[in-house]
């Protein structure tokens, strides 16, 4: 096995690119390490054969004519223009569309008449069960101790979307305005 | 440009293009493995010379020819399809009954070993080990340091070594 810190010269030597103090300091290790110099063997027939290919006639043809017909042929528009007006016409059409866009506003809901506010006769005792108010118009009454009735504040709030309807419920205190 | 100007840079380019077809296509085909790949990476080559020929201004384009032709190899390396097929006439390295390995069989196997290397160590190979340019022409041609071709070229070297005694070791 040759020597981890010569192989890089090794590799160097074979193609004749050592400075002559490092092929010099290489050949002196070479004299005591025939593992060394069974690499540099290996490496100059590997070298060899990549001189030998750069002498070879290889059968690839010749491009003189593809060249020469591309070279003749008529440019009827040329590549390069064709890019930069394809570039102005898209930077125009993005300036007149950033001038003519208008901020959308959302849309404002529209607020319904408020409930009016009014006082009721305070109740003794309800004779039937609440109703129970979620998603309609009727009204939760709460009672104070003695029984007293406040009529919550309703309010109904229309939205764009006729499907939605927003009914606020605030109560109040009895004998509260 | 008037006519004779036009006529004249054509027949420059001729002449050019007589003299350095060869070094391109090899060149290419060595970078690239595949003939027709070779063929339209030279073609390209030479448009561009076509193209920029006022530009060179010196007396031999050779240095030019290779850089360019590096980077359009480059390029159609980096466009290719994987696992591309070498082209079949490509070397593969038949193994022979001998264990020991022929000189025609180390050529191939090289040469397929070329296409196992990085881009920049094969490029290096080719115009140093097969061209023949010197270290400090190739670092001219790629744009690096003389110590930058000397570093990937042994690492290059060490690399093909490995592939052809793996080869070999499969082999027997």
């Amino acid at each position: 096995m040759s020597c981890p810190e010569w192989e890089h010269q090794i590799a160097l030597d074979a193609g004749g690119d050592l400075e002559p103090d490092e092929a010099r300091r290489l050949h002196e290790h070479l004299e005591v390490c025939p593992d060394c110099r069974r690499l540099v063997d290996e490496m100059r027939e590997n070298q060899q054969a990549l001189g030998a290919l750069g002498e070879e006639e290889l059968a690839l043809g010749s491009v003189r004519e593809r060249v020469l017909a591309r070279i003749d042929r008529p440019r009827r528009f040329g590549f390069a223009w064709a890019w930069g007006i394809a570039a102005a016409v898209a930077v125009a059409g993005l300036v007149i569309g950033l001038v003519r866009t208008e901020p959308v506003e959302p849309p404002q809901p529209r607020v319904a008449v408020q409930a009016p506010h009014f006082d009721l006769p305070p109740v003794a005792k309800p004779k039937k069960p609440l109703a129970n108010a979620r998603g309609s118009e009727a009204s939760i009454l709460s009672r104070d101790r003695q029984g007293a009735v406040a009529e919550p504040m309703v309010v109904k709030l229309l939205t764009p979307d006729p499907d939605v309807v927003i009914y606020w419920l605030i109560e109040r205190k009895a004998g509260t305005e | 440009m008037t006519a004779q100007a036009g006529a004249d840079r054509r027949a420059v380019f001729e002449r050019i293009m007589a003299a350095h077809e060869r070094l391109v296509l090899a060149t290419a085909y060595r970078l690239l493995g595949h003939r027709e790949d070779a063929q339209d990476a030279a073609q390209e080559v030479f448009l561009r010379l076509y193209r920029n020929l006022h530009k060179l201004g010196v007396a031999d384009p050779r240095a030019w020819l290779y850089r360019v032709t590096v980077n359009v190899c480059r390029d159609v390396q980096r466009r290719r399809v994987p696992q591309a097929e070498l082209d079949p006439d490509y070397p593969a390295g038949n193994p022979s009954a001998d264990a020991a390995l022929s000189f025609e069989e180390r050529k191939k196997l090289v040469t397929r070993g070329l296409e196992e290397l990085p881009e920049r160590q094969r490029a290096m190979v080719v115009l140093r080990d097969i061209e023949g340019l010197s270290t400090k022409e190739v670092a001219r041609i790629l744009g690096v340091a003389e110590v930058t071709v000397r570093s990937q070229i042994s690492m290059a070297r060490l690399r093909l070594k490995k592939f052809v005694d793996e080869f070999l070791r499969r082999r027997v």
